[in-house]
């Protein structure tokens, strides 16, 4: 049985509750240098210049130059560099 | 108790791989830590993660068709290892920090500041005798009771305290001056010879004179009067006021040790060395007593440590003893002693020594000196 995708945004909405309590995506820049990310899912692809994070709701590419991973643990990311854009990609 | 990176140990590793996003994911789901995580020109991972989940990660990166290689690692077990190696080192300093750090509860150095006419010595005595000496243990001692016993036992001083810093002490101590004399200027008074002379000048600025230039007084003859006549025949009570200058002859004899012989070198200087530890000394060239008869000791110490700062409970101890003869009985220096008395005359009295004659008899320097000075001194009038 394929399972339906849950509108997490519409979800929190309807419950009151923030975001990531249901596991939403939460990003935090710091400036133009820092950036971190909670309830990720994964790496999908990374690079110097590119980093390309899963998430429940989609995926989250973040560009730059000198791109460094300053700390990974489960389901958070510190990422650290000259960030030029972030996309997000349903 | 949570250790520190350090303690856990940090290893710096590369890996290599087709699927480094793979491994990264699998060490996040595995609750691996990875930190400064770096990707490099030839496409690996450089990583920084504790010691102990090492070999996890490992484990992972086989599973991830990844290689692992060590880059660098410091702390944890290999730094346990070169300190086990090195196990005789760290005692020595650990005995050597207990050392220092219990030693710094003892004075070994005493130092006397601020004091002038006493002598160190004597601060330093009266110091030992309530108690604080070197060795003494300086958090038992209690510097309120030890300043109050200090200042009963030494009139000469009117306040000290004791700084005790590391194993240093230094006591600070201030001098008692001598309380002038105080008179009310209203008081009436005369001026009286202090001694006798012949007087040569007079200048009285208050009150009436009862002697005149040439006059011979003797010692407490009253020289000014504050008792003034006035016409109608009253009289009042004034402070005398003035200088009577007069030619004063003054002798005496000072005795000059007869007994004592004179000392002639002979060979060479002795050098004894020693080590002080603590109380406790000991001498790194010991010689009889015998051999050492007859010599001049000059003693001093060396004190390990940092001047002013700290010091430790050893001290290198360097006496010099310097072999003389006694000689025939001791001929005095007669000018030396001739000098030492005109200076000593020459602050006792008020004014200047004319001449001075010098004479040596059985052991003794007999003067005479024609002085010319002050020999007014004032003296309070009985209320009537």
């Amino acid at each position: 049985m394929r399972r339906k995708k849950i509108d997490l945004d519409a979800a929190a909405e309807k419950l009151e509750l923030p975001g990531e309590a249901l596991g939403a995506l939460l990003v935090t820049a710091i400036g133009k240098s820092r950036v971190l990310v909670e309830n990720h899912k994964g790496i999908e692809q990374y690079s110097e210049e590119y980093i390309r994070l899963s998430s429940q709701s989609g995926a989250l590419s973040v560009y730059g130059s000198r791109l460094r991973i300053h700390i990974l643990g489960k389901s958070r990311l510190a990422l650290e560099g000259r960030i030029r854009s972030m996309e997000w990609e349903e | 108790m949570r250790r520190s990176v350090f303690q856990r140990g940090v290893v710096h590793a590369a890996f290599r791989g087709g699927s480094i996003e793979r491994f990264l994911n699998a060490c996040s789901d595995a609750n691996l830590v990875l930190w400064r995580i770096e990707r490099t020109a030839d496409g690996a991972v450089n990583a920084y993660l504790a010691e102990e989940d090492f070999e996890r990660a490992q484990k992972i990166a086989v599973l991830c068709m990844c290689e692992s290689e060590i880059l660098s690692q410091r702390g944890g077990k290999k730094d346990a290892r070169i300190l086990r190696r090195r196990a005789g080192l760290l005692t020595a300093a650990a005995v050597f920090a207990l050392l220092l750090t219990a030693s710094s509860l003892f004075i070994w150095d005493i130092e006397v500041v601020g004091n002038r006419s006493i002598s160190s010595c004597e601060i330093l005595r009266t110091l030992a005798d309530c108690g604080v000496a070197e060795g003494c243990f300086w958090p038992a001692t209690d510097v309120e009771d030890i300043r109050s016993r200090i200042l009963l036992r030494e009139d000469g001083l009117a306040w000290m305290t004791l700084n005790v810093r590391g194993s240093r002490a230094t006591a600070v101590v201030l001098e008692r001056r001598e309380k002038p004399e105080i008179y009310a200027e209203s008081r009436p008074a005369d001026l009286v010879a202090a001694c006798g002379g012949e007087i040569t000048e007079m200048s009285v600025k208050n009150g009436r004179a009862l002697v005149t230039i040439g006059q011979v007084v003797a010692a407490g003859d009253t020289l000014v009067s504050g008792r003034m006549e006035s016409p109608a025949g009253q009289s009042r009570l004034v402070r005398a006021e003035g200088s009577v200058t007069a030619d004063t002859w003054r002798s005496g004899r000072i005795f000059l040790c007869p007994e004592a012989q004179e000392k002639t070198r002979r060979g060479g200087v002795h050098l004894i060395l020693g080590i002080k530890c603590g109380k406790a000394r000991l001498n790194l060239a010991p010689k009889g007593r015998k051999d050492l008869d007859e010599c001049d000791r000059i003693s001093k110490e060396y004190k390990l440590g940092i001047k002013g700062v700290f010091a430790f409970p050893l001290a290198l101890v360097v006496e010099e003893y310097r072999p003389y003869e006694k000689g025939g009985d001791f001929l005095p220096d007669v000018s030396a002693a001739e000098g030492r008395i005109y200076d000593a005359l020459a602050v006792q009295i008020d004014g200047e020594i004319v001449n001075a004659d010098f004479s040596w008899e059985n052991g003794c320097v007999l003067f005479s000196a024609h002085c010319r000075e002050n020999i007014a001194t004032t003296r309070e009038t009985k209320d009537p």
